[in-house]
């Protein structure tokens, strides 16, 4: 890359980071929100637990997260038993798949055709929004944890155990060890997020933004029903790794294919760019 | 005019979904003249504007700017402005904050240039009304700044004119009449087919995606006097 490229290159950059990212402002208020409420509400349910002695104590900070970023256990099929789609793990997902729905694909189109013109070449563009979709998921991720933690602040009970006894009633789960939680707790979901909106991104080129947003997120709903290593949604879930339970997804393993298959998001995604043709938006 | 700029099209073709849409287009385009192009909708005005940008790549055939290949030697034309289709910029920003973003990927100009620039197209660069207050008129006034702000060595204007008032589309020729004495190349296209006379040096008249025409016009020296 000759100076004036990086240079240009880094502009448009900052340009993307810029009003990409303060497009998504409302965004990053519902999560914080939603984050906050999730929090209130397992406040709640547990004091109402140690109310009727299921529960001995509130919950503590480790307690938050396995609640608002763990996931589901593994769904097994049974006649008396319905599946529900984790709620609180899809509202993740698709604000996370909101987030970086548009800005790529409206930046194709107006002022973003003369950006794309300016940007001298259309590898600097497609890298450029794919660091911009990273730095969407990390931000959207960034205010989950905010959430939580002004949460645990306000709520006051400074614990920084896991209760067993709370995640066994609340979540219907045991772990068998806290050890890392909270790294696998940022690390995991992070990387998987990161993994999917650069395929929803690459997708849209394809198919358009509404759709690629469906089926990445219709393949997150299959993830959640069937535990498989092979379903990638499944290392979103810290409910769903060997680490934490018994018959869980390897985690690692779960961490390097995501990171491979991001890296070949953004590869196909940038050679395909090369040859799109930037027509008029019906 | 020292180092003129260069287009040369060769064979340019482009189907989409089976659908030819440019067939076998030859041009010379040299910098210090207004290229006109005319012909009925869809008939692929838009599309070969669309290609010389680098915006579409061409299924058969070469662009060459300036002796680089455009889509191997370079993805778009190195100095372009353009104002294809509806010129949408971010709404809740100014005009003059609007371009400045614009102008904050190449960097070649300051705010000194786009004030004026905005000067010359007819909008006031103090203006605090933002995009969104902006009748149409104006939103074109300003799609025109941000094509030519740069002075750059192409210039590409999609009906530039459409929605502008009397006032307006002089200024629009007072601002291409400059751009050509600076040595740039411009494309425009126009339904009007008396005032694409008027601005052009050369028309091409484009059908079904071919070249059917080709008109130099003379006489232009008695017009531009007047301009200038």
């Amino acid at each position: 890359m000759t100076r004036k490229c990086k240079s240009n290159f880094l502009r448009l950059l900052h340009n993307d980071l810029k009003y990409g990212t303060k497009s998504n402002w409302i965004k990053f208020a519902i999560a914080f929100l939603f984050t906050v409420t999730c929090c209130m509400f397992f406040y709640k349910s547990v004091a109402i637990k140690i109310v009727s002695q299921k529960v001995k104590e509130l919950p503590g900070l480790f307690d938050y997260i396995v609640y608002v970023l763990g996931g589901m256990k593994e769904y097994i099929q049974a006649k008396d038993k319905t599946f529900d789609v984790p709620f609180i793990w899809a509202t993740f997902q698709l604000l996370v798949g909101f987030a970086v729905l548009t800005y790529p694909i409206r930046d194709l189109e107006g002022r973003g055709m003369a950006i794309l013109v300016n940007s001298e070449n259309r590898r600097n563009w497609w890298i450029s929004k794919c660091i911009w979709t990273v730095i969407q998921v990390l931000c959207i991720y960034a205010i989950i944890w905010a959430g939580i933690i002004v949460s645990f602040i306000v709520i006051g009970n400074y614990s920084f155990t896991l209760n067993q006894d709370i995640c066994a009633e609340m979540i219907g789960i045991s772990l068998k060890s806290t050890s890392g939680l909270i790294l696998f707790a940022i690390v995991l979901p992070v990387i998987s997020s990161i993994m999917f909106a650069l395929a929803q991104m690459s997708l849209s080129l394809i198919i358009g933004p509404m759709f690629s947003l469906t089926l990445v997120f219709a393949y997150q709903v299959i993830s959640s029903y069937v535990m498989s290593a092979f379903l990638l949604g499944n290392y979103s879930m810290i409910l769903r790794c060997d680490r934490f339970v018994k018959s869980g997804v390897n985690a690692n393993i779960g961490i390097i294919a995501e990171l491979c298959i991001s890296a070949i998001f953004v590869i196909v995604g940038s050679i395909y760019f090369q040859k799109y043709d930037v027509l008029e938006k019906e | 005019m020292e180092n003129k700029v260069n287009i040369s099209i060769n064979a340019l073709s482009k189907n989409i979904k089976k659908v030819t849409i440019l067939d076998d287009i030859s041009m010379e385009l040299e910098g210090g003249k207004i290229y006109g192009l005319k012909g009925k909708n869809g008939s692929g005005k838009t599309m070969l504007m669309r290609a010389i940008c680098g915006l579409i790549i061409p299924t058969g055939g070469t662009i060459s700017i300036n002796g680089e290949l455009l889509g191997k030697d370079i993805s778009f034309p190195r100095s372009v402005g353009i104002l294809i289709e509806n010129p949408a910029f971010i709404s809740n920003y100014t005009g003059m904050k609007n371009l400045q973003v614009l102008a904050s990927i190449q960097k070649r100009i300051g705010d000194a240039d786009i004030r004026k620039t905005l000067e010359d197209v007819g909008l006031n660069p103090d203006d605090k009304r933002t995009y969104k207050k902006y009748s149409l008129g104006m939103k074109q006034r300003l799609g025109i700044a941000g094509a030519i702000m740069e002075k750059p060595d192409v210039v590409i204007l999609d009906e530039p004119i459409n929605a502008l008032d009397e006032s307006g589309a002089l200024q629009v020729r007072e601002i291409l009449s400059e751009l050509k004495l600076n040595g740039s190349v411009i494309i425009l296209a126009c339904h009007d087919a008396e005032e694409l006379e008027f601005l052009s040096d050369e028309i091409f008249t484009i059908s079904e995606g071919k070249i059917v025409g080709h008109n130099v016009l003379e006489d232009k020296k008695v017009a531009e006097e007047i301009l200038v």
